[in-house]
């Protein structure tokens, strides 16, 4: 008897629940497709390369149904099919090599996103994760619930979008338009330079040290957090700037005056040279403080 | 200016100690790591295994007890500014820092709204009941499913709305202040 | 960068510091010896580094019980790939490498087991004798305060003095980003220390 229970119970042993799956798959794919991610849980790095084709390399969690890796065309699909109800051992890594033209569509619910060497359109979301990418010469859009945004770029002209509830969102090197929202958290945008920017957060800081070129618009919007500014070069335009409860600090030049006699408050507008340029700056509990 | 603060901060920052003695010895601890023989550390398949403990008794039957890990703590939302709980999975949850933006918007909501007209008020009620009652509605079906993650997704996007909402109440409001000069 | 060598209680300890010249051929040995898994000589190693080590961990956790679980993973991950150091650097650098994988590696795991948004750092501990007085120590303190990815650049640039491009890799972040965190660094420590009328 006592055989056949050792037996049984290394049985069980053996069969414990599978491991983690590892994945090793390409298929050949269009130079300038577009790529559809999928994964709920885990992790996903996608590099641009130069072959004209998508590898998926990395580990699937024990409890994933299967990994869905098709073309269809232009298209490329790589879904991670999870049972309903989720739960554990759905965690998976996939490490996504596709052609460097490609544009590419991740989403994810609780996983961090990172894309490198990616030059086509990149639309990036996930809920729970930071999502990280170097943005290349396309339109981004990267956005989380509950986690940090980063987009590195190149300099190159493209409409960027990063947006979060809950964490920081930083802008390096890009160029354009921009639109930078937070809710809980910091945005920063630093190098690059714009025709359009607005940085957006409601318990947060915000930070530009980027340029703005003639006849650009910056709007810069907090509740509880500072504005400091610092422009890249000279701006030429119309500035308004108001807080309720907080200092203006204003390199540039003309003071700032009370809104009222009978509320808090600062409001300071002034035109510096004459361009057309646009900054507003607007906190309600912060201090701005505007420098070039 | 702020350069010269920048440089005071960087000189003072080069200046502090970059070697700190550690309040006890750590070394106990170290030693016993790495003279451990490796066969006692766990494989990942013994540890899953381990998931699964099973006694032999002395009875021949084989008793084996699954072991489930805890899931992540559930989010509590202080109750006196919202109308329902946010329940979620294991694998997540809104933290402090997201809990302090919606009650300090929520907090100011109805002094700001009471800066607006009756319409813009009325609409803007409408709009949070909607979101509200969604939420109510996703927070239900969630405590039947806490681990469906389609769910969850759906509950975070809807409560993204009802701040981004709650912003643009506060934006609006500042206008109107800025523009009502007593 | 001062460097301020702390003493230790351990009578190794203070047989090393007497002269500096025979440390480092010291070293060389220790080196040798621990990479043939001789844990007497890791031992030497480590009460030769370990302040070096504990002061990055402590910097950039902000949190004592931190900082010594980091040392302790640092060192013992060093000892794992003692083999692998081939001197192309200095021990101490390459185990700062290490130390700054352990402190990045604690955060990740605990990313993965819990939810990913209550802040580490919720109970603040405030730090005991570290040699910092007076107006370094609010520094620190404020520096221990700074959110996670902007205190891991501001100490790793302005403390230890790697370039943007070394603190990056270490990181693993974009050069640019790490220019980024410095900046919230520096006007969130400014915002801080003003109001205590900090004067370097």
């Amino acid at each position: 008897m006592m055989k056949k229970l050792i037996a049984i119970v290394l049985g069980i042993l053996l069969a414990a629940p599978a491991t983690a799956e590892e994945v090793n798959r390409t298929l050949d794919a269009a130079s300038n497709g577009r790529v559809h991610i999928s994964n709920i849980a885990g992790e996903v790095t996608v590099n641009g390369w130069s072959r004209d084709q998508v590898e998926v390399t990395g580990e699937l969690g024990r409890n994933v149904e299967e990994l869905i890796f098709e073309r269809d065309g232009n298209k490329v699909i790589i879904k991670v099919k999870v049972p309903k109800n989720g739960g554990r051992g759905i965690d998976s890594d996939l490490h996504i090599q596709v052609p460097q033209g490609s544009s590419l569509d991740v989403s994810t619910v609780s996983a961090d996103i990172d894309v490198k060497k990616v030059r086509g359109e990149q639309m990036l979301e996930t809920v729970s994760g930071d999502v990280d990418t170097e943005g290349g010469e396309s339109d981004v859009s990267a956005e989380a619930v509950s986690g940090d945004v980063t987009v590195n770029g190149q300099n190159k002209e493209a409409n960027t979008r990063a947006n979060t509830v809950s964490g920081d969102v930083i802008l390096v090197r890009v160029a354009g338009t921009a639109d930078a929202q937070s809710v809980s958290g910091d945005v920063t945008v630093t190098e690059g330079s714009f025709d359009r920017v607005d940085m957006n957060t409601v318990n947060g800081d915000i930070l530009f040290r980027a340029g703005l070129r003639d006849g650009g618009k910056l709007v810069t919007e907090t509740v509880n957090g500072s504005v400091d500014i610092e422009f890249d070069g000279a701006v030429s335009g119309r500035f308004d700037i108001d807080t309720f409860n907080g200092d203006i600090d204003n390199c540039f030049g003309p003071k700032p005056e009370r809104t009222s006699k009978y509320t808090p408050g600062l409001e300071l507008s002034f035109q510096e040279g004459d361009g057309d340029a646009r900054v507003k700056v607007s906190t309600l509990n912060g201090d701005v403080s505007i420098c070039r | 200016m702020t350069e010269e603060f920048d440089d005071k901060l960087d000189s003072a920052a080069r200046q502090l100690a970059t070697e700190i003695s550690p309040e006890r010895d750590l070394w106990p601890g170290i030693a016993e790591a790495i003279t451990t023989p490796q066969r006692s550390r766990w494989t990942p398949m013994l540890a899953q295994a381990a998931a699964i403990v099973m006694l032999v008794g002395a009875s021949s039957a084989v008793t084996y007890i699954a072991t489930k890990n805890d899931g992540g703590p559930i989010v509590s939302v202080a109750p006196e500014l919202v109308f329902e709980q946010a329940a979620f999975g294991s694998n997540y949850h809104l933290g402090p820092g997201f809990q302090d933006a919606r009650n300090s918007l929520r907090a100011e909501l109805d002094v700001e709204l009471s800066r607006l007209s009756l319409e813009a008020r009325e609409d803007i009620r409408a709009n949070l009941n909607l979101i509200h009652q969604a939420i109510v509605d996703i927070n239900t079906a969630l405590e039947q499913e806490p681990d469906n993650v389609l769910l969850q997704q759906k509950l975070l996007r809807a409560y993204r709305e009802e701040l981004t909402l709650l912003r643009r109440v506060g934006g609006l409001t500042r206008n109107v202040m800025r523009r009502n000069d007593i | 960068m001062a460097a301020l060598l702390t003493v230790t209680s351990s009578d190794y300890s203070r047989d090393m510091i007497s002269d500096p010249q025979q440390s480092v051929a010291d070293e060389q040995a220790w080196i040798r010896q621990a990479q043939r898994a001789d844990a007497r000589a890791f031992e030497a190693l480590y009460r030769l580094h370990v302040d070096k080590i504990y002061g990055l961990c402590l910097r950039m956790t902000g949190n004592v019980s931190e900082a010594e679980d980091c040392t302790q993973e640092a060192f013992i991950q060093a000892w794992k790939k003692m083999t692998k150091f081939r001197g192309d650097s200095a021990f101490s650098t390459w185990l700062h490498r290490i130390a700054v994988n352990a402190v990045l590696g604690r955060i990740r795991k605990s990313k993965r087991e819990q939810d990913r948004m209550v802040a580490v750092t919720d109970v603040y501990q405030p730090r005991l004798a570290t040699g910092d007085s007076g107006e370094m120590r609010d520094l620190a303190e404020a520096i221990d305060r700074l959110p996670e990815k902007a205190r891991h650049v501001f100490v790793l640039h302005a403390v230890y003095g790697y370039s943007h491009d070394e603190a990056a890799k270490m990181l693993g972040i974009a050069a640019g980003t790490s220019k980024a965190q410095v900046h919230r660094a520096r006007r969130l420590l400014a915002q801080q220390l003003e109001e205590q009328g900090f004067e370097a």
